[in-house]
Parts: structure tokens; C-alpha cells; sequence
């Protein structure tokens, strides 16, 4: 075995290389399910995947409506004093349906559920519940991962319509009201600003991250093995993974988009 | 007629047990079968390589004369909800009603949300004293009634196998009674039943065959040496 940094370097680089692809084979076993619908439990995968968009979109509103209106008059605020040189609604639109509103819906998607997830999943596998489901012929992948994909999923999707929406005119009308910053024509900028393409890159992360965090905290709460102090560490581990793959997911479709 | 057929079969070790060494076991239909365990651990791992809860690290698995295919996990699940499997790892899911927990399985074949409990798992949930408590989900309810949910959902579903860790004691002294009652009923309508147990009498009085695990090696026990055994106190 190779000693030294060299060998750990390489090493480390094996073990992430295989973590990846396994990760990958798990979303693409949870995506084939998906468009492969197994006939029983759909109902229940409905009802579950119902709960989801629930938990995960509709308790989450609370918070990212008053973190979109913040981060909207910020960056309003701080543009609005360049609007001779440059364009305000465009920054904005750029800003924020590009880049921060998927970064930041997928952020808050992580604290609050993808740990939640990972947990749920840890202790279930901890206090035997998985087992239980799999001898009562109920397939984990299905009843589990899935409505958990789908939930997840759409809550960001929704979500990023939210946070896009109440950051941009939120803010507009935040700092109109508060402030006497110029803004000129803002709002015809901004119709003017926004393509399809643009909403189209936003929705695409959106989904992206959706699937993303969804396979990664599934898989790290079902990868918990017998003892109930695994399951922080997975938590911890799942949701740094998560808002690293986002990240990168991020700027390869903002390259691959703009570039 | 070998009902179930494990041939050159080895088991790796747990996290809380070394695996069991290559060994071969054929349990037909009627078999109540004891296992004398030397770790309740080795006892749970053999259990679970029975329930294919356990991938193998060799050794072939036929349940009912078709060989099971461990490579293809969601093949093994018809074969898992025919078996009904009554021990310490076993559980009720955490978020869903004991109503929930006991119709999950006909809800999920069958597409179905309001499936009722049948009459006669209500009947034994009756006879368990938990009949006014369905609604309510497990933690709600004391250990004793959350373990007669699982002996309820497991008899209900068991109809090719029945594995049992010590029954004598998975209900308190006060529900053994039943719970005998209700095995006793099965091990008759020649449901094979592999257990452990620490109780003489229970042993005795139902099983009509005796294995050994003792230091990773399953071995069949013979009658000689099966009325040799001195067995532990409850």
C-alpha cells in the first residue's frame, strides 16, 4: 500500500470516485421506478408523497418569505445606486431567478428536510422499521425513497416560483415603500428582463437540486446501520453533501446555459 | 416435502454477531422446529437468513421448491410477506396508527387506504386488550401491546413460515398464555415454526425437532442428546 500523501490523496480519491457512482446508481434506480411505476402502493406512494409537499413546501413558506423579501430589497437596495451604469431589472433577474433563488430555496430545502429525511430514514433503519416494511412485500425504493423524490422535488420546484416572485416584487415594493431610492422603471425592466430561458435554467436547477438532495439523504438515512449514534453523523454528512452537489450542479447548468 | 431447502449456506458476520459457518438445513411442512442458540444474537441472524433479510455469502436458498435469487432484492418479497417473523427486531412503523400498522400490507396490494382489519386479527386484538387502542400509534401504547400488534400483523400474514424468539417471554408472563394459544393453532394447520426458547415445557410439549448454534456452527441436534440438554431457567 502507498504511504504518504500521495497514497492518501489517492485513496481519498477512490473512496469519493465510488461514493459518487453509487450515489448516481442509486438515483438511477430511483428515477427508473419512477417512469417504471410498480403497480402496488400507488395509492399510499401518493398519500405519502402528498405529506411531503406538506412537510417540505407548504410549513416551509413561513421561512422563505420573509428570506426572499429580505434578500430582494438587499440586492434591490444595493443595485439601485449602479441603475445609471447598469440595467436594475436585469441584475435582479439574473440574481436572483438564475442564481440565488435556486441556491437559496435548495439551501433552505436542506436544512429543513434533507436532514429531517436522513433522520427519519436513520432511525427507521435503526429501530428495525425497515425490515418490517420489507417483510410486509413492501419495496423500500417505492414506498420510501420515492414519495420522498416526488415530494421533495416539487416542494423546490414550488418553492422557487416563491421565492423568485416575492424577492422581486416583494422587494420592489419593500424598497419603494421604506426608502426614496431611484428605481426607475423597474418593473417594465424586469418584464423585459425575463426569457424563457431564463425561467427555464431556473426550473431545470430547481429539479436538479430536487433530485439531488432527495437520493443523497435517502441514501445516507438507509446506509445507518444498527446503532442510533450513526445517525447524526449521516445527518451532518448528507447535508454537507447536499449543498456541495448543489453547488456544483449550479454552475455546471449555469455553463452550460450562459457560457 | 423440504419446504425450505438452505444448502452450503454461509452467513456473514453482523454487527453484533460472528456469521454462522457453512452448514445445510431443510425444514418441511409441519416441522416445529427448536433452535438452541448460544447467543440470542447467532439465534436472530439465522432468523433473518430465514426471513431473507440476510444476503449470503454462499449457499443456495429454495423456499416452496423455486430458488431464490438474492441479486434481485425485489424478487425476495413475496416470499418475505408470507413469513411471519416474531422477535426482538421485529417493529410496528412509528408514524402510522396500529389500525395502519396491521392493514398496511393489504393497503399496499391493494391499492386500497380504508382497508379494514379483518375480523379475525380484530378478534385477537380483542383478546389482547388493545382492540380500544388501533387508533393510536406506537408509542402511544406500552411495550406489551405494541409486541401483541406485531404477533397479531406477523400469525395473520404467516403462512408459509413462523420464526419466534422466545415467546415465553415476548409477552410477558400474563400474554404467553394467549400467545400459545394462538401458536399452537398455527403449528396445527402445519405451519413450519422454527424458535427459540428458554422454557422446558413450552420446548417439550411443541417442537419435534432440535437444532444447535453453538460458535458459528448449525448443526442438527439428535434426540439423544436433545434430552441431555440441560436448559436454561426462564
Amino acid at each position: 500500500m502507498t504511504t504518504g500523501i500521495t497514497g492518501l490523496i489517492g485513496r481519498y480519491t477512490i473512496r469519493s470516485f465510488n461514493h459518487v457512482t453509487t450515489l448516481l446508481t442509486f438515483g438511477a434506480v430511483l428515477l427508473r421506478m419512477l417512469f417504471k411505476r410498480p403497480a402496488e402502493g400507488r395509492t399510499l406512494v401518493r398519500r405519502i408523497a402528498l405529506e411531503q409537499i406538506y412537510f417540505t413546501a407548504v410549513q416551509a413558506l413561513p421561512v422563505i418569505i420573509p428570506i426572499a423579501l429580505i434578500i430582494g430589497s438587499a440586492i434591490i437596495i444595493q443595485f439601485s445606486k449602479l441603475s445609471g451604469q447598469y440595467d436594475l431589472g436585469n441584475i435582479a433577474v439574473i440574481l436572483i431567478v438564475r442564481e440565488l433563488g435556486p441556491a437559496i430555496t435548495a439551501l433552505l430545502i436542506i436544512l429543513r428536510s434533507a436532514t429531517a429525511v436522513t433522520i427519519e430514514t436513520g432511525y427507521m433503519k435503526v429501530l428495525h422499521e425497515i425490515d418490517a416494511l420489507e417483510m410486509a412485500g413492501i419495496n423500500i425504493e417505492w414506498f420510501v425513497c420515492i414519495p420522498r423524490l416526488v415530494g421533495i422535488t416539487t416542494a423546490i420546484l414550488s418553492l422557487f416560483v416563491v421565492f423568485d416572485i416575492v424577492a422581486i416584487i416583494g422587494g420592489y415594493v419593500v424598497v419603494w415603500t421604506i426608502t426614496f431610492l431611484p428605481l426607475g422603471n423597474f418593473l417594465k425592466q424586469i418584464a423585459g428582463a425575463v426569457t424563457v430561458s431564463g425561467i427555464a435554467v431556473g426550473l431545470i436547477k430547481a429539479v436538479c437540486f430536487g433530485i439531488t438532495i432527495t437520493v443523497t439523504s435517502t441514501y445516507h438515512g438507509l446506509k445507518v446501520g444498527r446503532y442510533i449514534t450513526e445517525i447524526p453523523v449521516a445527518a451532518s454528512r448528507a447535508a454537507v453533501e447536499c449543498f456541495f452537489y448543489c453547488l456544483v450542479i449550479n454552475v455546471i447548468i449555469s455553463g452550460l446555459f450562459y457560457l | 416435502m423440504k419446504w425450505i431447502d438452505l444448502e452450503n449456506y454461509t452467513l456473514p458476520d453482523s454487527e453484533d454477531s460472528a456469521g454462522i459457518e457453512t452448514f445445510s438445513v431443510s425444514i418441511s411442512k409441519g416441522d416445529i422446529c427448536w433452535l438452541d442458540a448460544d447467543e440470542t444474537e447467532g439465534g436472530l441472524l439465522f432468523f433473518k437468513a430465514l426471513a431473507t433479510l440476510i444476503t449470503p455469502l454462499s449457499g443456495t436458498y429454495c423456499f416452496g421448491g423455486e430458488r431464490l435469487d438474492f441479486n434481485k432484492p425485489n424478487t425476495l418479497l413475496p416470499v418475505k410477506k408470507t413469513i411471519g417473523f416474531i422477535t426482538t427486531h421485529s417493529a410496528l412503523i412509528s408514524n402510522r396508527s396500529i389500525r395502519e400498522n396491521l392493514t398496511l400490507m393489504r393497503s399496499y396490494a391493494d391499492n386500497n387506504l380504508s382497508a379494514r382489519i379483518d375480523d379475525k386479527s380484530f378478534e385477537w386484538c380483542g383478546h389482547f386488550s388493545i382492540a380500544d387502542k388501533v387508533d393510536l400509534r406506537p408509542e402511544k401504547l406500552e411495550q406489551s401491546d405494541r409486541r401483541a400488534a406485531i404477533v397479531i400483523r406477523e400469525v395473520a400474514k404467516a403462512s408459509r413460515l413462523l420464526l419466534l424468539e422466545k415467546p415465553e417471554i415476548y409477552l410477558g408472563h400474563a400474554g404467553f398464555y394467549l400467545y400459545d394459544w394462538l401458536l399452537r393453532g398455527l403449528m396445527d394447520e402445519g405451519v413450519p415454526v422454527v424458535f427459540t426458547s428458554d422454557d422446558k415445557n413450552f420446548i417439550d410439549s411443541v417442537s419435534n425437532r432440535a437444532l444447535v448454534l453453538h460458535d458459528g456452527q448449525l448443526k442438527e441436534k439428535d434426540s439423544q442428546e436433545s434430552q441431555k440438554t440441560v436448559v436454561r431457567g426462564p
